[in-house]
């Protein structure tokens, strides 16, 4: 496994945590007292959910597709060109989407949530990496065509 | 290329999708709205304060018409709290605002001070928290906040007036500004003969034990 795949991992689990607590902290606000937060602002806003299910399910989601592609490719050679592509684009919309997020937060919500924005980096973190594996990808795809 | 285009183009049209879901309803629907039932008329009240002037114990609550516990509060406890302790005439107990949830909190909290003028401050206070779905979702937006009143049957022209003219912006930031010199950091906060809880667990018992404590019971 080279470097890029595995920063690619490391960051995914790093990732999972994160918008693991998220989730935790989305349905444990039973909180028998309303504190002055930023994390609870942005948690309680109406975009923290999209038809009931919270962002941060999403984001396990995109974390776990991630860490499953990943491993998929490490364990079969030929699954590698394949299962780049589907981990670049998977984590391209979640960076786009974490990127709108951001925006919500600082232009519309006017708080930031430090978890949310930990969750943001990590998937531009992996998009770096996965853009790295897709483009040796790409490259030797080329290089075959010659 | 052509592959990258593609994983590029699929990717945006998630993300734009899932963007579109993503925008909130607007809270111009007033079609859900409920309106509480007036209080009990032989409980004495003045303005937003419940009980006679001179009980021997002041109870205030300080809370946010959005905040989720403040709604468990006002409509599971505050009724058994009224009726053990108001009705017998030892607290009184008054509703101050630390509106710090939203643009909602703070519309809600003006309208209910407009509402005071016209002697409905509790009966508007009940259905705020009545018709609480979320925070700033925009449960409190000026449309639902008129048809409460309305509904309510208070004098619209005045209301109007009054929740416009923004006649109570100055008096909903006083009370904030009152808290957070108090040290309160959250909702409710009861303040009992000037003492904040601090630490209440949420639970009546809780309260109800600081409130004896005070009562010297």
């Amino acid at each position: 496994m080279g470097r890029w795949h595995t920063a690619s991992l490391v960051l995914a689990v790093a990732g999972l945590l994160v918008a693991g607590y998220l989730t935790y902290t989305h349905y444990d606000r039973s909180a028998l007292v309303c504190t002055v937060g930023n994390c609870q602002t942005v948690q309680t806003s109406p975009y923290a959910e999209i038809a009931g299910i919270p962002i941060s399910i999403l984001g396990m989601g995109m974390y776990l597709a991630v860490i499953g592609l990943g491993l998929a490719r490490g364990l079969r050679p030929a699954w590698f060109a394949p299962a780049t592509m589907a981990a670049f684009a998977v984590v391209l919309a979640g960076a786009v989407y974490a990127a709108y997020l951001t925006y919500l937060e600082l232009a519309v919500i006017k708080a930031i949530c430090q978890w949310c924005v930990t969750s943001a980096l990590l998937t531009l973190g992996i998009l770096v990496a996965e853009g790295v594996l897709l483009w040796r990808v790409l490259d030797a795809g080329e290089r075959e065509a010659f | 290329m052509t592959i990258f285009g593609g994983l590029v183009a699929v990717a945006v049209v998630v993300a734009l999708v899932l963007i579109l879901l993503n925008r909130p309803g607007g809270g111009d629907d007033v079609s859900d709205i409920t309106i509480a039932a007036e209080r009990d008329p032989s409980i004495p009240a003045s303005g937003r304060i419940l009980g006679q002037a001179d009980a021997p114990v002041k109870v205030i609550e300080y809370g946010d018409y959005q905040c989720p516990a403040c709604g468990i509060f006002a409509r599971m406890m505050e009724p058994q709290l009224v009726q053990d302790y108001v009705a017998t005439g030892k607290i009184s107990f008054e509703y101050r605002d630390w509106a710090f949830i939203g643009p909602d909190s703070t519309r809600a909290a003006e309208a209910a001070f407009c509402a005071q003028d016209q002697g409905k401050f509790w009966q508007f206070h009940d259905t705020l928290f009545q018709n609480q779905r979320g925070e700033n979702r925009g449960d409190y937006s000026d449309a639902r906040l008129k048809e409460m009143a309305r509904q309510m049957g208070l004098d619209m022209d005045a209301f109007n007036a009054c929740y416009d003219g923004g006649k109570y912006e100055d008096a909903v930031k006083a009370s904030y500004q009152e808290g957070q010199n108090l040290g309160i950091n959250g909702t409710p906060t009861f303040v009992i003969n000037g003492q904040v809880l601090k630490g209440w667990d949420g639970s009546y018992a809780a309260l109800k034990a600081a409130i004896d404590q005070a009562l010297g019971q």
